[in-house]
């Protein structure tokens, strides 16, 4: 007991900058992720927004939007420059800054510890780095915005020799600078965050809690800090190549006798492809950066609201481990028609194919998750299954993108689009919105109304397919992504209708996560107060008080004796035995 | 399980699925929304494409419902116990593989056994002689064309001639260039000829562009400092469109080149009717 | 108050199949006092995974140089023979740090402050000559932007003296609190983090010393 208080007098001493700014307390930098990670997600939507108000209705004059934009849109109109950038930073931002530093950042900082029983992080200093690294990108990535060639507008993807020469778009020069060196200091962040979420796995569990006793949600944490750690320094690799070429006059993207609106480039001896290369390296392993620790979060609270056993956890496990070694040699699959060696493409189709095969073993385990379940509709419940209901279509339709010869068709129309954003992007959103909801009493001690939770949830699953689904048909008929209007063409101007369809659905979508925000930052101060374990779950941190003290734990870590998923177990009294709960041995 | 559970959110799920299908299919047909009008050789990617989405399409059909289903049939009621089912009995563990591997053999002979890997092939193999040659260089933001001349061959050309007269940087002292057709950016209409091998041969002046002919199943990056290909045979006489599909500026979604199909000697009429480069550049 | 029929394995012990109690070996940070885990301190395996990144960082680089190498309009330069010097210097510097690390394991306090100081200064007159080798190519005539040969080699060169700069910054960290009298043959783990890091850079520079080399 001594040692307790002493504990808590600690707690007690930190001043206002240790405990909430300069913390090294995983659970505040957890929080610090989260709430810098929803700031993004409506920066992210605004731009959204005013991609589809283009969309809807280009060439119609809008004066709001001069008043609000300047002069990015002259006359009401967005200029096409502009445009691009929308794309490039809603990308950026989404992929990034909300999904992965979001998303990972907020959720491997919170529950890796609680659910492995340690008191914090292997490397708190390191951590609180992390976060403070993560943070000066967001301020460069924010300051972009509002310089005078605008933020960078050469997509999400950089491809070069558009992001390697300055005056090929406004959005190429400054605005690159800053997004490659918010970009550097992006992968930093994210390595020094995943040294921490590797070492605190391995080495910090606390007695009992052996690698087949982790909760998934960690498994998938652990799987995509590997994953990032070894992927995300070949991003780097390029990204400084590509600040060599564009500041110091080399040329390792930029090849000989590009003449540029008239004027002779003065590179030579580059090859653009090498960058797509070293892009996808990561690029593709990011996908499942995103998807896998969603997918995580909504293994755990399917079956705690299911009341179920995760079913085959140990194949789940594996099938998650499957994913992110086979998410390293399939980066090809972006590059079928981009010159690259054809023999190449051939083998990038059937490693492609071959990822399908672990995917759809955890899809079919989530679905006899719930089967014979008694589910108990909370709104993480809800998100976690909407989760489910967004990623089978996108899931399915990536078959299409895989095969070499249909991706001549599709590539860079609007099904990539649509397929992206139900396999990784909405899906994962929902998985990360899921975890907000279901960890939120523990977060801040207090619950979320579970009415507009509700609410929220069929707003946006209802919305997410009004806006996506038509997609697929656009492009299937051909319509290219990453244009500023249909107007151009016959076979996109049959689309103007429908996406002013699309754009309203977008607003729609958008007014269900208002609800949210309400919900969030009314719940963290008014909410109702939150007891220990109020999902009745089985894993670690919910055997501590909500919100956990300094230090997660009494005196003593806690000792685990079963498994993760011990729900309606025959014969016990209740439908949950805790990770804590001693096994005892039949007596006759 | 104290609170009051309801059958509500399985029966939105169910609604919201059936619903939906039915809707979206009855607004596709009625709109016709679909793969643009077939007009080449390439049948074969229509032909797996329709396949994947029939399968893909039930797999979907069959996982939404069953999804939609579970929720409507499990939703919990108090005192109800769930089926205790951890999967860890090798009965189990087999069932839960079996679905997997079902799909990515479907998957694989969908996409390898109905002639994708031989078009595939095809596509970047050797291309047939007496082909009909079309280079097209892009540029911020237009396409520039230039056809070969009676001699079926294109002359050298050089960057560091291009200038405004000499857009793709012709040059002159070969013979071979001296009867090139050239078409400088957006002044050029690509014609093709109807039932006879068409070879892109496909060029950047400045970033990467992406010639797209929708009709045509054609889609190649244009790679600056490098000449990429792709072959084909023209199946329908009209008018067609060429889009750009790789991000290359703010003018990216008008770069737009008109494309028409004519029989053979129609082609080689009006092409027989165009200056040679030899007579514009000195 | 639970009975379970299917594992007959005995109470408070009944742990675990694949792995073994550790003490909490070497505290690390929090107040860990009881974790189960590899039989790893955490910062060294910190460490290690810290140089995977930096091999990842490196084999990007070094497989760009393939890919652009065998594509022609390649510009062969002899290298300045500085580097060869500050080759030999660099593992000299490592053969140093290993000697220190022995008087230290010895509790000989004194000459492993001698030998690590030694091993400090090598490192940078690494540095140094490194700097030296960049003047004379740029005096030879090959700068940054004159061919892709010289980019990547100015960028692998480059990037690893940025990776050896923090190191050296890590060894005179270590040296200032050597000399405070903060290391003895039970309290080594800063020094053994810096020079497991030390012979890392070693070898790196081997490795792109010797590719080099080979594609020039």
């Amino acid at each position: 007991m001594a040692i307790h208080t002493e504990h808590t007098e600690v707690a007690h001493k930190q001043s206002f900058i240790t405990k909430y700014i300069f913390s090294t307390d995983h659970k505040t930098i957890a929080r610090q992720y989260l709430i810098t990670g929803i700031f993004w997600g409506v920066v992210g939507m605004i731009l959204s927004w005013l991609m589809r108000l283009q969309l809807a209705y280009p060439n119609q004059p809008m004066p709001i939007l001069e008043k609000i934009l300047g002069k990015w849109a002259e006359g009401g109109i967005l200029k096409p420059e502009f445009y691009v950038a929308l794309i490039t930073m809603h990308g950026t931002i989404m992929v990034f800054f909300l999904l992965t530093a979001g998303l990972s950042g907020t959720f491997s900082n919170y529950l890796i510890p609680l659910q492995i029983g340690a008191r914090d992080m292997a490397f708190p200093v390191l951590n609180m780095l992390s976060y403070w690294v993560f943070f000066a990108a967001s301020v460069v990535m924010l300051a972009s915005f509002f310089i005078q060639t605008g933020p960078a507008a050469v997509g999400w993807t950089f491809y070069p020799p558009l992001s390697a020469l300055k005056n090929s778009i406004p959005g190429a020069d400054l605005g690159a600078t800053l997004w490659l060196i918010s970009m550097a200091l992006f992968i930093v962040s994210s390595l020094l965050g995943a040294l921490n979420y590797i070492t605190t796995t391995l080495n910090f569990r606390t007695k009992g809690m052996s690698m087949g006793r982790l909760p998934i949600t960690v498994w998938g944490m652990f799987v995509t800090a590997i994953l990032g750690l070894l992927s995300f320094p070949v991003l780097l690799a390029g990204a400084v190549m590509l600040i060599f070429d564009r500041e110091f006059g080399t040329s390792f993207f930029v090849p000989s006798g590009l003449v540029l609106g008239g004027q002779p480039v003065p590179h030579e001896g580059g090859n653009p492809i090498l960058w797509q290369h070293l892009f996808w390296f990561l690029g593709h392993p990011e996908v499942y950066i995103v998807a896998i620790p969603a997918f995580s979060l909504v293994g755990e609270i399917l079956a705690t609201n299911a009341r179920k056993p995760l079913f085959a956890y140990k194949v789940s496990v594996g099938a998650i481990i499957g994913i992110g070694a086979l998410s390293m040699i399939v980066w090809g699959h972006h590059m079928y028609v981009s010159g690259m060696n054809p023999v190449l493409g051939e083998v990038f189709v059937i490693t492609t194919l071959a990822i399908s095969f672990p995917t759809a073993i955890l899809v079919f385990n989530y679905l006899v998750t719930i089967w014979r379940g008694n589910l108990r509709f909370t709104p993480a419940m809800l998100f976690a299954l909407g989760f489910l209901g967004l990623f089978i279509p996108g899931a399915l339709t990536g078959a299409f993108l895989a095969t070499a010869p249909v991706d001549i068709q599709l590539h860079d129309t609007y099904f990539v689009v649509a397929h992206f954003h139900f396999t990784m992007a909405t899906s994962a959103a929902f998985g990360m919105f899921a975890g907000v909801y279901h960890w939120f009493p523990k977060m801040f001690g207090r619950m979320m109304n579970d009415k507009l939770g509700k609410l929220h949830f069929w707003g946006s699953f209802i919305g997410v397919y009004l806006i996506f689904f038509p997609m697929f048909f656009q492009g299937i008929a051909g319509v290219p992504r990453r244009y500023y209007a249909f107007t151009e063409y016959n076979f996109t101007s049959q689309f103007l209708g429908l996406n002013k369809f699309i754009t309203i659905a977008a607003f729609v979508a958008g007014a269900a996560q208002l609800l949210f925000l309400f919900n969030f930052f009314w719940s963290i101060f008014k909410g109702k107060k939150a007891d220990k374990n109020p999902w009745k779950a089985t894993t670690l941190e919910w055997q501590t008080d909500s919100p956990p003290p300094h230090g997660n734990w009494g005196p003593e870590t806690p000792v685990v004796y079963r498994g993760p998923y011990e729900y309606s177990v025959p014969g016990a009294e209740e439908d949950y035995i805790p990770q804590t709960v001693p096994v005892k041995v039949e007596t006759k | 399980m104290e609170e009051k559970q309801s059958k509500f959110h399985g029966l939105l799920f169910l609604f919201f699925f059936v619903f939906g299908m039915i809707a979206s299919v009855w607004i596709v047909l009625r709109n016709g929304w679909w793969l643009p009008e077939l007009a080449s050789d390439r049948e074969t990617i229509d032909r797996i494409f329709i396949t994947i989405f029939i399968i893909a399409g039930i797999l979907f059909v069959i996982s939404e419902l069953v999804l939609s289903y579970f929720i409507f049939r499990y939703s919990g009621q108090p005192g109800k116990k769930a089926f205790y089912l951890p999967g860890t009995t090798r009965k189990e563990i087999l069932w839960s593989i079996l679905p997997g591997t079902l799909v990515v053999i479907i998957l694989e002979i969908s996409a390898e056994f109905l002639g994708g890997a031989s078009l595939w092939g095809k596509i970047h193999g050797e291309i047939p002689k007496d082909a009909f040659l079309v280079e097209i260089t892009g540029e911020q933001f237009a396409w520039s064309l230039r056809y070969p001349g009676p001699d079926g061959k294109f002359g050298r050309t050089d960057p560091s001639l291009i200038s405004y007269d000499n857009p793709l940087g012709i040059d002159i002292s070969d013979e071979a260039a001296k009867d090139d057709i050239v078409f400088p950016a957006g002044q050029g209409i690509m014609y093709l000829p109807l039932d006879h091998p068409v070879v892109l041969l496909i060029r950047s002046k400045d970033v990467i562009h992406s010639p797209f002919l929708p009709n045509f199943r054609v889609k190649q990056d244009a790679v600056p400092g490098m000449t990429t290909r792709t072959w084909f045979v023209p199946k329908k006489e009209g008018e067609f469109e060429l889009a750009c599909a790789e991000l290359c500026g703010l003018g990216h979604y008008r770069m737009k080149l008109p494309v028409v199909v004519k029989p053979m000697e129609e082609v080689k009429q009006w092409l027989s009717e165009q200056t040679p480069a030899g007579d514009i550049y000195y | 108050m639970v009975i379970e029929k299917k594992r007959p394995k005995s109470g408070a012990m009944d742990i675990d199949f694949n792995g073994t109690y550790s003490n909490g070996g070497g505290g690390g940070a929090g107040g860990h006092s009881s974790s189960y885990a590899l039989p790893v301190q955490p910062a060294k395996f910190g460490l290690w995974l810290f140089i995977s990144a930096i091999i990842m960082l490196f084999s990007a680089l070094t497989s760009a140089y393939i890919v652009r190498h065998s594509a022609g309009n390649w510009l062969r330069f002899e290298m300045p023979e500085i580097f060869w010097f500050n080759t030999f210097v660099l593992l000299l510097s490592s053969l140093t740090i290993q000697l220190s690390y022995f008087q230290l394991r010895r509790d000989k306090v004194a000459s492993f402050k001698v030998l690590f100081a030694i091993s400090t200064f090598l490192g940078l007159l690494f540095l140094a000559g490194q700097v030296m080798g960049w003047n004379q190519l740029r005096e030879m005539g090959i700068y940054v932007s004159t061919n892709p040969s010289s980019s990547f080699f100015y960028l692998l060169t480059g990037a690893h003296a940025v990776h050896l700069a923090g190191g050296v910054i890590s060894l005179i960290y270590v040296f200032v609190k050597s000399l405070l009298g903060y290391y003895s043959s039970r309290n080594k783990l800063g020094v053994e983090l810096c020079i497991t890091y030390w012979h890392f850079l070693d070898i790196l520079w081997l490795y792109l010393f010797v590719f080099i080399k080979v594609t020039t």
